[in-house]
């Protein structure tokens, strides 16, 4: 925990969009669907962003998780050239962040807490949801750190690629559980918010 | 005349009583009338399985909703919690309360319905059970589980709880 240490916060707002192709012309425009179980077909991800093992230079130990966020990819490193690379989405214009910090607590079918403005728009909605099929927190949940930030899963897999969260990184259900099922407590986590010119 | 005095003295004690009667039952037809403009019951009075009256459901309630039986515990002990941003049940001008159906971000006067099998539902006006209705699971004055009847929102949204803010706990 003494080595965690978040680094700039909402660079996005303040980085120039070049480079990655995924950048303004992906962005998506949604709201979270609590209670939304989404079909197998829906699930079924482009080819890209289903996990695959890719070629990866790096210096980080094995088990570490690297998180590319201009890329919306996440890497399991397998050692100092190869990962497991798996499509997620990750925090919208003023959302995104960078730094390292560790997986503290993991939870299978997490609760959520609609934010306040969600509950505003729709009274209706649970102040919290416990865990189960439409949560928007999805099948697995990896929290970091003491951070609000966490790595989970989603009921909305049309997401996964897109600058869409308050700054957790989401994957497809099945994902988190495969990626859930490989980390331990005390992985480290390397989120990269790659500056562009 | 004084038999006369007392002939009309009994036409008009005949005329008191029959407008007394047509009084008293104008009365009990309004009564009945308040009545049944809040709690709609399908045929002949049917005893409900759960008593819940309009007035105890107006008030603020912390609203949670679980999925699992074995979450129940927890999500009421959240629901207290979420009396920090409560959910509004306002008292209808009908005699129903004022409420949310599924997914509409405005709310609308809802009833309380009592089935033939006694099952209570909440919900607009119509034949209680309807697919936007919602079912009283239970109720103690205090805490209040319902589910949806549409299926598909059941499974969207779970067994929601309400939990009067302020109850004692």
């Amino acid at each position: 925990m003494k080595i965690v240490r978040l680094a700039a916060i909402a660079l996005a707002a303040t980085t120039i969009g070049l480079g990655v192709a995924s950048g303004a012309e992906k962005e998506l425009q949604i709201q979270d669907q609590p209670g939304y179980i989404p079909t197998p077909e829906e699930e079924r991800l482009p080819a890209e962003y289903r996990p695959q093992p890719v070629y990866f230079r790096s210096n980080e130990p094995p088990g570490t998780i690297v998180v590319h966020s201009a890329e919306r990819f996440l890497y399991l490193v397998q050692d100092n050239s190869h990962a497991i690379r798996y499509g997620v989405g990750v925090g919208r214009d003023g959302f995104q962040w960078q730094g390292l910090l560790k997986v503290t607590r993991k939870q299978e079918w997490p609760d959520w807490r609609p934010p306040a403005e969600m509950i505003q728009r729709q009274p209706y909605l649970p102040r919290f949801m416990a865990g189960g099929p439409g949560n928007p927190l999805g099948a697995r949940a990896l929290y970091l750190g003491d951070t609000v930030y966490r790595i989970h899963g989603t009921n909305q897999p049309q997401t996964i690629g897109h600058a869409v969260s308050s700054g957790c990184f989401r994957l497809v259900n099945r994902d988190v559980i495969d990626l859930f099922n490989r980390v331990p407590v005390g992985t480290k986590v390397v989120v990269r918010q790659q500056a562009k010119l | 005349m004084r038999i006369l005095t007392n002939s009309i003295s009994e036409g008009e004690g005949l005329r008191m009583r029959v407008l007394a009667a047509l009084a008293a039952g104008l009365l009990s037809l309004s009564l009945a009338g308040c009545n049944t403009s809040s709690v709609s019951r399908s045929g002949p009075s049917v005893a409900p399985l759960i008593a819940v009256a309009p007035n105890q459901l107006v008030g603020n309630w912390g609203l949670a909703s679980f999925q699992n039986a074995a979450d129940r515990e927890r999500t009421v002990a959240q629901a207290k919690v979420a009396c920090g941003n409560p959910y509004q049940v306002g008292a209808g001008s009908q005699g129903g309360v004022i409420m949310h159906l599924p997914d509409q971000s405005s709310p609308t006067e809802v009833f309380l319905k009592v089935a033939s099998d006694g099952q209570t539902y909440l919900g607009p006006r119509g034949a209680p059970g309807m697919r936007q209705d919602r079912l009283i699971t239970s109720f103690d004055g205090n805490l209040l589980t319902t589910d949806w009847v549409d299926p598909g929102i059941r499974s969207r949204y779970g067994t929601m709880v309400l939990v009067r803010c302020g109850a004692a706990a």
